[in-house]
């Protein structure tokens, strides 16, 4: 099922607002929505399940104008961040509930219903838990019925608000791969709400990135962090540092010292450089091109280390990631040179 | 077999280290204070009704002015506290769920019941319903009679009960997450099916405590019924007052005798209810 929102505007909502957002989810899609919280990510997530009516646009599943179907006959999915689950039922009960509640003409009989239950049970691996309570589960295993329930009514969309937001790391990891493996088993078009871009970009087919309400792009993880549209979608996808540079006949400038990097499609004048850590490496020797700096702080991440250097003489900060077998210290003066960076006009609203 | 060092360790489970200090003293003062407040009067009631012997005792409860008093008190207490368990649940729904101008003035108004001295309550309801009262007589046109009769003393009983049935259900209410009631309907659920199946059954329990409280004060509630009841023998007597009657005519053994069997209802019933709250609360798998 095909879901299109077009032109959605949405003012005073208890979330956060919309203005003109427009977006196509294929069919059979698995996109995520991503952003900084006050994003809109949410707000957009509940006027296509239809838990908020919006003040303008449409949206379409398939050809069917859903703007105005009320929630209970859109034949949505909804996960949410708290799992939101029946407490006084059994997981059993949870997961039936969307069956038993339909008039007795579209209600499947008891067998079918158990037998639909115990397949449910078998996709979210809760085999043989079906007569705990949510109180008696842990975080995960309630996402998991959550999910399960949503599923149970066979819906034509499947809507995730930040499911695994309330979930430690290590729980969050499996649960994705798992996510990925359920959608690719059920194809369900399928679009989840995230403020972690690493969940974003590890599950999703595509990714759309919000900001203030808009869309900033919309690409596949790839397309997103190779070639971000906008110098908000290169700082929020991974760490980048801002370099302000000057471009001048189609090269760039820091300071004095011209950078080995082309910038053909740059107008002149001041111009902000973004650089991804592992976009400067250590320079042996001072030559053309090179910037000095002291190292100020090296980092310990569970990836690798990472420096923060100070450019001499301006002070400017850098990031950089060291390598492996770098004996760099701190208070070290060092060599640098650019390799590669992302050049925008340079904006009044500094570091987004 | 268990060694003795676990053993002990299990017995002494219930001394588990707290923020109190004093396990000893914080123990043996709760035990004496309770001994002291509720248990040895409680026990002096009962001793005092056994000196009238068994069949004293069934003399004065089969007697026919005391039978039809405690129908009385328990029969009207218990369908004030039904009445009140049902519109205070509206009430706090209306009260935590809307918001509106001068919400805070009517949640404040619902305590007032509770903080009225029971005398003053009872008099402005008897100037009330009286027959030439403001209320008392475009009903009586009607051909309803509200004073000295048995409604009289349902609208008194009402009336004291309602903050218990509120006040119980309010934080529930409060705390029921909106987005159990989404779920429901993303789920395909109608609005009443949402009210019956999602939101009701997790506020029993607690509907349930507020149906209890407001009928154990009902059956108590002295202050407020007399001047609205008028106390005809048979018609409108609650036990309380024929518990006063009998002491005014110093006859303590027929008195304590109503009193324990008073007791005895009321205990049977709170028992009944903790019964049902516990196998709903279990049922809720988070006993």
């Amino acid at each position: 099922m095909e879901i299109r929102v077009e032109h959605l505007s949405k003012d005073f909502a208890e979330t956060a607002a919309l203005r003109d957002v427009s977006v196509t989810v294929r069919s059979g899609e698995l996109m995520a929505l991503l952003g900084p919280s006050g994003s809109g990510k949410t707000t957009l997530l509940r006027v296509i399940a239809g838990l908020e009516v919006p003040d303008e646009g449409r949206v379409l599943f398939g050809d069917e104008d859903a703007t105005h179907v009320p929630v209970q006959n859109r034949g949505v999915g909804f996960v949410f961040q708290h799992y939101a689950l029946f407490r006084h039922m059994t997981v059993t009960q949870n997961i039936s509930y969307g069956l038993r509640v339909r008039r007795r003409a579209d209600r499947p009989g008891a067998d079918e219903i158990d037998t639909r239950v115990r397949s449910l049970l078998a996709l979210v691996q809760l085999e043989g838990l079906g007569a705990r309570f949510p109180a008696q589960l842990s975080g995960g295993q309630r996402q998991r019925v959550a999910l399960a329930r949503a599923l149970a009514v066979e819906p034509r969309v499947l809507l995730l608000d930040e499911p695994f937001g309330a979930l430690d790391a290590k729980v969050r990891k499996d649960l994705r791969r798992w996510l990925r493996e359920i959608h690719e088993h059920t194809g369900q078009t399928t679009v989840f709400v995230t403020h972690d871009q690493d969940e974003a970009l590890e599950l999703a087919d595509r990714v759309a990135i919000l900001k203030d309400g808009r869309i900033e792009q919309v690409g596949t993880p790839e397309q997103v962090h190779e070639t971000p549209a906008t110098p908000f979608v290169m700082s929020f996808i991974g760490d980048t540092t801002r370099l302000p540079v000057r471009a001048r006949g189609g090269s760039l400038w820091y300071e004095e010292t011209p950078l080995s990097l082309a910038a053909p499609d740059q107008g002149d004048g001041p111009t902000d450089l973004y650089l991804r850590p592992w976009d400067v490496a250590f320079a042996d020797t001072a030559e053309a091109g090179t910037l000095s700096g002291t190292i100020l702080t090296i980092r310990r991440s569970a990836a690798g280390r990472r420096a923060s250097i100070s450019l001499i003489p301006s002070g400017q900060i850098i990031e950089v990631e060291l390598p492996i077998a770098s004996l760099a210290a701190v208070r070290d003066p060092i060599l640098l040179r650019i390799l590669r960076g992302k050049a925008f006009p340079a904006s009044e609203q500094r570091g987004a | 077999m268990v060694p003795t060092r676990e053993r002990r360790q299990t017995r002494f489970r219930f001394r588990r280290p707290s923020a109190i200090p004093g396990f000893p003293l914080a123990f043996g003062y709760t035990l004496t204070y309770l001994g002291l407040i509720v248990l040895i009067p409680l026990a002096t009631l009962v001793m005092r009704a056994s000196t009238l012997g068994f069949s004293g005792l069934w003399n004065v409860v089969t007697d026919e002015r005391v039978l039809s008093a405690l129908r009385i008190s328990f029969g009207l207490s218990f369908g004030a506290a039904f009445l009140n368990a049902f519109f205070g649940l509206v009430v706090a729904w209306v009260l935590v769920r809307y918001d509106f101008p001068g919400r805070k003035l009517l949640h404040a108004a619902v305590d007032l019941p509770f903080a009225l001295p029971t005398a003053v309550a009872g008099i402005a309801l008897a100037a009330l319903y009286a027959p030439n009262g403001w209320l008392g007589e475009p009903l009586s046109h009607l051909g309803i009679k509200v004073a000295y009769t048995p409604l009289g003393i349902f609208i008194a009983l009402v009336f004291v009960g309602l903050p218990f049935a509120v006040r119980t259900v309010e934080p529930l209410i409060a705390e029921i997450d909106r987005e159990i009631e989404e779920a429901s309907a993303t789920l395909g659920a109608t609005r009443s099916q949402t009210l019956w199946r999602v939101v009701l059954p997790p506020l029993a329990p607690a509907i349930l405590t507020g149906f209890a409280l407001a009928f154990a004060r009902a059956v108590g509630e002295y202050g407020s019924v007399i001047f609205i009841a008028g106390n005809i023998p048979y018609i409108s007597e609650i036990a309380p007052i024929l518990i006063v009657i009998r002491l005014e005519e110093f006859n303590y053994a027929g008195a304590t005798g109503i009193a324990v069997v008073m007791l005895a209802i009321s205990f049977a019933t709170l028992l009944v209810i903790n019964l049902i709250q516990t196998w709903s609360r279990r049922r809720f798998g988070d006993a």
